[in-house]
């Protein structure tokens, strides 16, 4: 559905966007994680077509986005701080929409007005944060979007609001398989939706999986044994994290849990537990070094 | 659905009417209470028919009319491309399925409706007022088309200019400064330069360059000419060329415009040193002008020019890092001052062979030479001497004055010098001298033959076509001698041509003496004016015979009495302006003062005082009618004897 391979994106001497190769497949939940300033902005907006970038190829169906009226139809952007035309309403707004994107659905509006009770005669620019975001919600779903791109969704939204915005996107990504692609700073946000994520560190990828695999094939176990470490433990599973608490070892390893459980059994552990892990916890160890840069994402 | 994006997409219509409509609104109301208001005020009654004096419609309230031809355009320019200068607003704009160029097309011409609608219901309103107020007594139906139609060019050309900065730039308020800027540009450069280039040039004619109707290479200025010089045709479709080239370059611009530079005033990092060492550059020359104007000498140049460049320059590095507590780049700076330096140094070798360039004998078709660029410029067709002798001494005085350049400086007199070249070029310079070092080249060439015959137009007067000759003198006093017999007329007409034949340099630069002037009118209206020196003899004695002797020149019967004082003696600051009557009161109390009031001393006067008030002594006239003073002085060599001795 949308992929972008080696782009590159310099703002004056600074490097936003390294060398990225990301890919969303249709119908899916997409969480683009990172810090302040790692270059989540600057990548959504080049994939919206407002920037251009300075070298790769970005493509949703196969088609260049910049300046493709044809594929932007099919995309709405949200922005962090959403954008009103001044002295709009919502209605007027709707009716702006309505007129520049061929797949508005009015009847979907009128429903998404009721379920969110929008005052739709009121300037948007009176409503609070985090009215003005529902607003932004309802009118971007309205398009009927092929891709809804989500540039810090959850800010300003209280928990009530944020269930409610995710099962509205759930929604649509069920019903008629839209992709979703979400900026986040915090994985905790996101990670209930998400089916992929990607984080990036200073205009880098780092790390780029799907959810389910990652929680499925890590786990953190807890060991004894009486005497020492036996030799040939672990062989043939890779270690990401190892430590020494006393007399209990503690291991984060990545594999499938049969086959754990099997190699561990030959050695006659004393102790032997599969701990409950955190995603944060499967990153930070996943992705060692630069995992601690990060940890203010995952926690 | 192609269609639905297209050029005439309808929200996006409401959306621009609703952000910037008031402009349009406020260009109407005040055209209207301009224009049309004014229109029906001034002529709805009979008593104020009267005072209506506009003859076209840029003369009815010119300056409510140039201030909203200037501050609309620019205005609608600002809001219109608000959504450039946002970064939000930029990023929603872009984000939308609408391609750059059908937003540009979509916004730039909507401006266009926006200016232009306000002008036609106006105009219409005129049209219909035209009729039943008899608007015909004032104008004619012509003149709102081209009120309305030139009104429109100007508007579009500012507001075009506006666009293409919008492009260029990240943020409202350098874009509003910014077109008013380009669009000063080409004349302020001008003027600049003008000022500056005598420093550097010598013999650059500042006042022919700076003469040549430079109103009109910048729009704004020649806006503000509307009401009192119309537009060239050449003007009009230069203008009308610029509003095309700059709507095509915005849309080239726009489309390659990053917007992620949104905020930043300028948005092509190419224009960042363009725009810094250009703001250097003009302060450099405005500095320079104003200091060295101002103050004279080469310390005060250069300190102006220093003062300027760092001005400039930090004042550019303010605008482009949008504040006022700054890094400076000084490196820059000192990379500009040394390419300043280089470039003064080459002026100083004369490396354009500007000062040089005196033309050879060969390659002159004509050349004018006068005392003044206005000798040059006041005349349709300003006289030019052809001989080669002629043409040969003006070169030689020319090279003269060339290889004295560092003696010349600072003298009243100015030599003007306009060569026709044979190639169909014109050069002109233009030198401060001292005359009286260059006499015997001027001598030689005020006394030629072609010289008189050029300069004097008596020469080209047939008799018969002469109506009257009128001679009055200078003086303050009323009487004159009236010429009509034609015998009187033909004997004055070659006494006068033998006079300007035989009188001598020396003699034509004589101020001295009871000054006439002599008209010569002519039946077809043309007058033709000389002034009477006091070397005429022959004509003084025919003027005599005639008994108009009298009445042709102030006599010592005109004046009552006459005071004489040494300049030294009074107590008058001479350099900072007096007026005839404080002078003469100051010598009138003053105790050594000679009071004349016998005939023969008071005629013998008349022939010895100097109009220039610079001699050592102060002459003082009083005039039986109506009792007016002039004051004049004596030159060292005419001082009459009994004043000598007076004052000895």
């Amino acid at each position: 559905m949308i992929k972008i391979s080696n782009v590159r994106k310099s703002f004056d001497e600074l490097e936003a966007v390294e060398n990225v190769s990301i890919n969303v497949n249709k119908g899916s939940i997409y969480g683009l994680l990172g810090s302040n300033g790692a270059g989540k902005t600057t990548l959504l907006k080049l994939i919206t077509g407002i920037y251009v970038q300075d070298e790769g190829l970005i493509t949703i169906e196969d088609q260049q986005v910049y300046e493709n009226p044809e594929i932007k139809n099919k995309l709405f952007f949200i922005q962090d701080i959403p954008f009103f035309l001044p002295q709009y309403t919502v209605k007027q707004m709707a009716q702006f929409y309505e007129n520049i994107y061929p797949n508005w659905d009015q009847k979907r509006y009128e429903e998404l007005v009721r379920v969110f009770e929008m005052n739709v005669q009121k300037k948007i620019h009176k409503f609070s944060k985090g009215i003005q975001r529902q607003a932004a919600f309802i009118l971007g779903l309205s398009t009927k979007p092929d891709v809804l791109i989500l540039d810090e969704p959850m800010d300003g939204l209280d928990p009530v609001m944020r269930k409610k915005v995710k099962s509205l996107l759930i929604e649509d990504v069920a019903d008629r398989e839209m992709t979703v692609l979400i900026s986040s700073h915090n994985l905790r946000e996101v990670e209930d939706i998400c089916d992929f994520v990607c984080i990036m560190h200073k205009g880098r990828t780092i790390i780029e999986k799907e959810l389910d695999d990652l929680k499925s094939d890590t786990h953190k176990i807890q060991l004894a044994f009486n005497g020492p470490i036996p030799q040939g433990i672990f062989e043939n599973i890779k270690v990401l994290h190892k430590e020494k608490r006393g007399s209990i070892l503690l291991f984060i390893l990545n594999g499938k849990e049969e086959e754990i459980i099997a190699d561990v059994k030959k050695y006659n552990p004393v102790i032997f537990d599969i701990l409950p892990l955190t995603l944060d916890e499967i990153f930070i160890y996943e992705m060692g070094d630069v995992g601690y840069a990060v940890q203010n994402i995952l926690g | 659905m192609q269609s639905k994006i297209s050029l005439g997409n309808r929200e996006i219509w409401k959306t621009l009417t609703r952000s910037v409509g008031w402009v349009s609104i406020i260009f109407f109301l005040g055209q209207f209470i301009a224009v049309p208001l004014e229109i029906l005020m001034t002529s709805s009654s009979e008593e104020h028919r009267k005072y209506v004096y506009e003859e076209s419609l840029f003369q009815f309230n010119s300056e409510i009319q140039v201030a909203l031809n200037i501050a609309i355009p620019v205005l609608l320019a600002v809001f219109l491309f608000r959504f450039l200068q946002v970064r939000s607003y930029s990023d929603f704009m872009h984000s939308l399925p609408i391609k750059r160029e059908s937003i540009f097309h979509q916004y730039t011409l909507a401006g266009c409706v926006f200016l232009i609608l306000p002008n036609i219901i106006n105009a219409i309103i005129i049209f219909a007022l035209y009729l039943p107020l008899n608007l015909a007594d004032f104008f004619t139906i012509s003149e709102i088309f081209k009120w309305f139609g030139i009104t429109i060019m100007f508007n579009l050309l500012i507001y075009m200019a506006g666009v293409f900065i919008a492009m260029i730039t990240g943020l409202s308020a350098v874009q509003g400064a910014l077109t008013y800027i380009i669009l000063l540009l080409p004349i302020g450069l001008l003027v600049l330069l003008g000022f500056n280039l005598p420093f550097y040039l010598y013999g650059f004619p500042d006042q022919y360059f700076l003469a040549n109707k430079i109103e009109s290479i910048s729009p704004l200025v020649a806006l503000t000419y509307l009401d009192h010089s119309p537009l060239g045709t050449v003007e009009i479709i230069i203008y009308i060329i610029l509003i095309f080239t700059f709507y095509g370059i915005s849309l080239w611009v726009y489309k390659r415009r990053k917007q992620e530079a949104v905020s930043q005033a300028l948005i092509f990092p190419l224009l960042k040193p363009v725009f810094k060492y250009g703001a250097t550059f003009c302060t450099m020359l405005l500095g320079g002008m104003y200091f060295g104007k101002m103050e004279g000498g080469t310390f005060w140049l250069i300190a102006g020019y220093l003062f300027g460049a760092i001005l400039g320059y930090f004042v550019a590095e303010m605008v482009l890092q949008k504040s006022w507590r700054i890094v400076i780049h000084i490196k820059g700076l000192i990379r500009y001052a040394g390419v300043m330096v280089i470039l003064v140094i080459l002026f100083q070798f004369d490396f354009t062979q500007y000062e040089k360039n005196v033309p050879y004998t060969s390659e002159i078709e004509s050349v004018h030479l006068s005392d003044n660029y206005y000798f040059f410029s006041d005349k349709k067709s300003p006289y030019s001497l052809k001989e080669p002798e002629n043409i040969d001494l003006v070169r030689r005085l020319h090279k003269e004055i060339v290889s004295n350049k560092t003696d010349n400086k600072m003298n009243r007199d100015n030599a003007f010098f306009a060569y026709e070249l044979k190639n169909g070029k014109t050069l002109v310079r233009s030198y401060q001298i001292d005359k009286k070092e260059y006499a015997h080249f001027y001598k030689l060439i005020h006394e030629s033959d072609e010289y008189k015959r050029t300069t004097n137009e008596i020469f080209n007067v047939n008799v018969d076509q002469i109506e009257k000759i009128t001679i009055r003198p200078v003086e303050p006093i009323s009487k004159k001698a009236v010429i009509v017999d034609p015998e009187d007329l033909k004997e004055m007409l070659s006494i006068l041509k033998e006079e300007i034949n035989r009188a001598t340099y020396e003699e034509t630069q004589d101020f001295n003496g009871p000054n006439s002037i002599i008209e010569i009118m002519q039946r077809n209206d043309k007058n033709i004016s000389m002034e009477w020196r006091v070397s005429y003899k022959q004509l003084e004695q025919w003027l005599s015979e005639k008994g108009l002797l009298e009445n042709a020149r102030v006599n010592a019967s005109d004046i009552s009495k006459i005071y004489v004082a040494r300049k030294d003696d009074l107590e008058l600051n001479f350099a900072g302006g007096y007026s005839y009557e404080e002078v003469f009161d100051e010598m009138e109390s003053h105790s050594n003062t000679l009071k004349i009031t016998d005939k023969n001393k008071i005629e013998t006067i008349l022939q010895n005082a100097n109009s220039y008030i610079d001699g050592s002594y102060v002459v003082g006239f009083y005039y039986k009618e109506e009792g007016t003073i002039e004051i004049k002085s004596f030159t060292d060599k005419n001082i009459p004897d009994f004043v000598k001795q007076y004052f000895q």
